[in-house]
Order: C-alpha cells, then sequence, then structure tokens
C-alpha cells in the first residue's frame, strides 16, 4: 500500500514488491488491491460538487 | 460581474530531477541523454498542444537548459508568434552541462546557493535568454524565490514584473511525504497571488516603500485543507498530483476532485471583491513516457487533457480569462490595493466532511481557522515583522525558507495534547459550576461578509451544554483591513436559566519556530499592563503565572521573530492574564476572563506588532 510518497523495488525471483524501509511484500495485484483500501479516506472521490454546494453542509 | 484568472505555466525543464533517477533507473547518471532531453522536449510540446487546442495561451518559463537547445528556442518564439504565449524565464531546470561545468554542483535550487553563486547564476541565465531573444523577460520565477534573490533580480533586469515565488505550505509535512529527502522548506506564505515585500518574500507588501517590484503567484493553486492537514504534495490544480495521491477511480480513470478543486477556486470570487485566481504549473517529468508509481503513461497524459479541456470549456462559457503571467501582473495591481487582504473560505471537498476553514492574508498576517474547532485560530503568522530571513548557502537558514508561526496546530498539538501540558491554538472556554467546556469542541460553520474595510465571519451559534445550564453562544470574527488586528466577539444568544451567568476564558498558547521542534523560549517577555504600569516577566520554563484586575493589554515579546502579540478586552469583569510554559510544555498563554449573563458580549481583540 503506498502510504507516503516512496517506492517500492520488485524482486524478481521471489515475483514480488517490497518496500525497503519497512516489512511490507506483496505481489502486484496485492499492491493494487492495497492500493484501493488506501482510497477509503477520500469519502468524496467521486462526487461532483456544484457551486452551491460549496456552502451547504449536510 | 466576478473575475475568474488562470494563468497556464509551461517548462521546457529537459532534465527535471526525478525524471533522471526514473528513465536513467540502474544506469550512471547522465543530465545530457538524448533521450532524456528529446523525451522532456515532447512533453513540453505535448503540453503546449493540450492548452492551444482548448484555445488557452501559456507563459513558457523557459528554462536555463532549455536556452541552449535550439529546437526549444524556436518553438517558444513560433508559440509567442502564433499563440500569443509569453516567453518568460525560470531558474528552475538550471541542471545541463553546461551549467554542471561552470558550477561544479548537483545542487540546482537556486535559492539555497550562496548570495554570490546566485547572483552570477541571474547573470547567466538572464544573459543567455537576452542572447536567445533580443529582450529580457517579464516574468521569471522559482519554486521559492528569497527577497534578496527578487531585490537583485530587480535591480538588474527591471522588466520583471512577476514571479512564480513560493509553493504553498510545503514544509516539514513535504519532507516526511517525500521520505525525508525534500531538504527545502517553505511552510507560511500566501496561497492566492500577492505583492511580495522587499524585506521578506512570504510577508505582503504594506505600501510602495516595501513593494518588491513584482507580483508573485504561489508554485501551485492547493486545496486549502487537504494540503494543511495532510502530506502536502497531492491537493492542487496538478493533474499529476492528483494521480500521485490517487484521487481517481481506478476502474474508469475519472477525478471529479480536480473539477472540484478548479471550482472551488473559481468561488472565492465571492469574497475577494469578485476576483479569483487559479494556476496550473506542470513540468514535463510529470508526463513521463514510463509513467510515475501506478499511473501509466495514457493516464497522465488523459490527466493534463482534460484539465486543460476544463478550462477551456469554463472560457469558451465566459467563466474564465486566461491571461499570461505578465499581463496578470498588470491586472492584479490595478485590481487589489496593498491593504486588501486575500480571503478564502473553504470546504472540504475530499474526505467526505462537511470542515470548512478560513483563510486571510494581509500586510500584518497569515491567518488559519477552523470552524470545526470552533473558528479557533490553527495557525498564525506574523507578516507584520517583515522578517530579515536569507535564505541560502551562508545563511542562517540554508533551506528553512518557511515564515515564522506563532500558532501551528499540526507542528505544536494544538487543541488537543496527547500527555501534560498545550498545544498552540486561539480559543475560548467557557465555565459554569466548576465545568468548562472549549470552542475547539464545538463545530460551527462561518458566513463571510464585508462592511467597508472590515471582513466578518459571523459563526453559527453553538449550544454549549452544563449539567444544569445550556447557553446559545455566537462568535463574530472581524478583520480590519490594514490594523493588524482581529476582533472576538462572543454573544450570549440565550440561556437555558436567563438569570445565569457564565464566566469565559479567551485565551491563546503560542510559540514560535517553523518545524515541530521546539525553539529556545528565553527572551521572550510577557506583560500585564494597567494604566500606563506594566509588570513583566522573562520567560525561564517556570511555569509562573500573572494575572491584573482591568488590565488594558496582556502581549507576549518575541525577539527571535521581532513580533509582539496582544490581547485587549472590553467586557465585565475582565482580567487579563499571563501563564509562563514549562520544559515539557514550552508555549506561552496570555488571555482575558471575565463574566457573561444573557444578551451580553465579551470582546477581544488579538494584535500583531512589529518589535524592535
Amino acid at each position: 500500500m503506498r502510504d507516503l510518497d516512496l517506492d517500492m523495488f520488485y524482486d524478481k525471483e521471489k515475483k514480488e514488491y517490497y518496500c525497503i524501509r519497512c516489512q511490507y511484500r506483496g505481489t502486484e495485484e496485492d499492491v493494487l488491491a492495497k492500493n484501493e483500501i488506501a482510497r477509503f479516506r477520500y469519502g468524496a472521490i467521486g462526487r461532483r460538487f456544484k457551486e452551491e454546494d460549496f456552502e451547504t453542509f449536510e | 460581474m466576478d473575475q475568474f484568472i488562470v494563468n497556464i505555466i509551461h517548462r521546457p525543464e529537459m532534465v527535471p530531477e526525478y525524471a533522471e533517477k526514473v528513465t536513467g533507473h540502474g544506469q550512471t547518471e547522465d543530465i545530457g541523454r538524448k533521450a532524456l532531453l528529446t523525451e522532456s522536449l515532447d512533453i513540453f510540446k505535448t503540453q503546449q498542444e493540450c492548452a492551444h487546442k482548448n484555445g488557452l495561451k501559456t507563459t513558457i518559463e523557459m528554462t536555463y537548459a532549455s536556452l541552449f537547445n535550439d529546437e526549444a528556442v524556436a518553438l517558444a518564439k513560433e508559440h509567442h508568434e502564433k499563440y500569443g504565449d509569453e516567453i518568460g524565464l525560470t531558474l528552475l531546470g538550471l541542471p545541463c552541462k553546461e551549467f554542471r561545468e561552470k558550477y561544479k554542483t548537483k545542487d540546482f535550487c537556486i535559492w539555497m546557493f550562496s548570495m554570490e553563486d546566485k547572483k552570477a547564476i541571474v547573470q547567466d541565465v538572464f544573459g543567455k535568454f537576452y542572447e536567445c531573444f533580443g529582450f529580457y523577460p517579464e516574468s521569471t520565477g522559482s519554486y521559492y524565490m528569497d527577497a534578496e534573490l527578487t531585490n537583485y533580480i530587480k535591480e538588474q533586469y527591471p522588466s520583471v514584473k512577476c514571479a512564480v515565488a513560493t509553493c504553498w505550505e510545503e514544509g516539514p509535512k513535504a519532507y516526511h511525504t517525500c521520505n525525508n529527502s525534500w531538504y527545502t522548506f517553505m511552510d507560511g506564505g500566501p496561497w492566492a497571488p500577492w505583492i511580495p515585500s522587499k524585506q521578506n518574500t512570504h510577508a505582503p507588501a504594506a505600501n510602495e516603500a516595501e513593494d518588491s517590484g513584482i507580483v508573485a503567484i504561489p508554485h501551485l493553486s492547493r486545496d486549502l485543507i487537504a494540503c494543511y492537514d495532510g502530506n502536502g504534495s497531492n491537493f492542487g490544480t496538478h493533474p499529476q498530483n492528483v494521480l500521485r495521491g490517487m484521487i481517481y477511480d481506478s476502474q474508469t480513470w475519472e477525478y471529479p476532485y480536480l473539477y472540484n478543486l478548479i471550482d472551488q477556486f473559481r468561488y472565492q470570487a465571492k469574497f475577494n471583491n469578485g476576483y479569483a485566481y487559479n494556476m496550473m504549473f506542470v513540468g514535463p517529468g510529470w508526463m513521463n513516457k514510463m509513467g510515475r508509481w501506478e499511473a501509466p503513461y495514457e493516464l497522465l497524459l488523459k490527466s493534463y487533457e482534460d484539465g486543460c479541456a476544463y478550462y477551456g470549456k469554463l472560457k469558451k462559457e465566459g467563466k474564465l480569462i486566461d491571461m499570461t503571467m505578465s499581463e496578470f501582473a498588470d491586472f492584479y495591481r490595478r485590481k487589489k490595493s496593498y491593504t486588501e487582504p486575500e480571503c478564502a473560505l473553504w470546504r472540504d471537498i475530499l474526505y467526505g466532511s462537511d470542515k470548512q476553514v478560513f483563510w486571510y492574508c494581509d500586510p500584518y498576517m497569515r491567518v488559519g481557522m477552523n470552524m470545526d474547532q470552533g473558528g479557533a485560530i490553527v495557525d498564525l503568522r506574523p507578516y507584520v515583522a517583515k522578517l530579515n530571513w536569507p535564505v541560502g548557502i551562508g545563511t542562517p537558514h540554508i533551506q528553512d525558507a518557511s515564515y515564522p508561526f506563532l500558532i501551528q496546530e499540526k507542528y505544536r498539538a494544538g487543541y488537543f495534547t496527547h500527555y501534560a501540558g498545550e498545544g498552540t491554538v486561539r480559543s475560548a472556554k467557557i465555565c459554569h459550576n466548576g465545568e468548562e467546556v472549549d470552542l475547539c469542541l464545538c463545530r460551527t460553520k462561518a458566513h463571510f461578509s464585508q462592511n467597508g474595510s472590515d471582513r466578518i465571519l459571523t459563526l453559527d451559534p453553538v449550544d454549549i451544554e452544563f449539567t444544569d445550564l445550556t447557553v446559545k453562544l455566537q462568535t463574530v470574527i472581524t478583520f480590519t483591513e490594514g490594523t493588524g488586528g482581529i476582533k472576538f466577539e462572543r454573544r450570549v444568544l440565550e440561556m437555558s436559566d436567563p438569570d445565569a451567568e457564565v464566566s469565559i476564558n479567551e485565551y491563546m498558547v503560542g510559540c514560535y519556530g517553523t518545524t515541530e521542534y521546539t525553539e529556545d523560549m528565553s527572551g521572550l517577555t510577557l506583560s500585564a499592563e494597567k494604566g500606563g504600569e506594566k509588570t513583566e516577566l522573562s520567560y525561564e520554563y517556570k511555569c509562573r503565572e500573572f494575572a491584573l484586575k482591568e488590565a488594558d493589554r496582556v502581549s507576549c515579546t518575541l525577539p527571535p521573530v521581532e513580533t509582539k502579540v496582544s490581547f485587549a478586552c472590553e467586557g465585565r469583569d475582565k482580567e487579563g492574564y499571563f501563564k509562563e510554559g514549562y520544559a515539557f510544555s514550552p508555549m506561552f498563554t496570555i488571555g482575558y476572563n471575565g463574566r457573561l449573563c444573557d444578551k451580553e458580549v465579551f470582546t477581544t481583540w488579538l494584535s500583531l506588532e512589529k518589535a524592535d
């Protein structure tokens, strides 16, 4: 999961991505799946705001 | 009628620092690699095409490296003739064979060189520009332009009238984002255009004498909540930064957030006398043919095309005026006066909350207020001090170009601390029968209005509930142009027991610095004044307090940032006080206690002055 602006590296023998700073390791599929999870914080990721929304609240 | 002005800026960077790392990964560094230079120029051409096909003109900020490339120079001339693009000159993009041979360094950030080298580099770059084009530029810029650099450029090349001069909130949090390898800090500046003072780039000029001679624009137009609360780099009208933040649907490649950002910037015309500004400045390295992180080149390209298409659509609808940087400088000087503030009432458009903040910037101060914390001041920068803060090799601040804060809720804890002590914030507590409620825990919303030279935030009333009493309290905050003061009025609209009384504690917990780490507080002086008499205390971390009934003023003088911050008050049974901190809580507190009944008002003024 890419939380910070860190690059992961690929070990072609083990066919896995790994982070050199933490303990994460995983396949490309797992990295992409975790990237989806990282989007959890963006509650309005799909919302299109209109002008009247900028000062209207739930 | 509202005017929404957009600057689209492109630079043929030739060797973006991250592109060399990416395209050259696993190879010995070679900034002259033909493949790299060719790709960089191709990407610049693509960016230009994206803008032009949508009817938009650009400012082409030539880089030093590009001035040695005949094709880049010819392209700039052609696009100037054909599309009305401005040919400007950036001080980004210095790295090239010629630069490295002369300066023998891999350093590439103009603002961090020694002053002697800054001057030499400026002469080289501007001289080469003249050689290529036969005139000197009207716009320039860099990621940061320290005041000494700007003053030198204006002295040597008076044609310059506009510059990219800082990037919003690029301090320690950006450093953390980039695995602690982004060795340049620049927190504390304006988020929208301003006229920098000669003394300090972040601090707007208060008058003609302070005027640096340029109109400055930020390097990026950024989300005024996400970039302050978050890691900073992913949240701006820079399409690939949005991708970097993964703020898109990975299946559909849609990113409504990008358009929401543009639209919320447009909306700021409501708070700035009908004027709003936005800019897009994307270097070619962000459209690397190998892609960046998870985003393939096709997505990087699509996002740029879509961004330009949206600006083009707004222009066709008469909702946007595209200008070059030099055109904008002329417009800005006609439009704004020195003391007129920049205001932003901004809501969360990313995380799905109702969080709302207000940012205010004028020659005296930059203020950030959080309505989720009852309108508390959570960021405060004393521009009035106009700090002399040289940056670069040979100065006391080689990398740290931030403008110091007095309050910064992220770096210095804010309202809530996990352990002992207090964090920096400006708020108030209401107390009744041994119970206490801080307005930081009373979420509200703000409504902006203007009355002459006053900018007024009227907050929705909040209900403060004690065991045996409910108080409906409304806060009204007034910024008066040209005064360096902020008035807070706390109005009791209603009490469940109309005969009850509450006490109020208006306070500010402050310190100073630019990072998360405490500075030496010795040398600060706390004082309370009444009728010409003054009681002072020199800060020694001894946790001492002093209170004075009917005090005229309480204050803290901070010599390291040449600032005096003070409170004055009008309210029943007012008592001014100050508190010294201690080693585990290295802050100071100034404030006023008082009492309030139903329908009464308690008023305090926070003022900032330059201190000798």
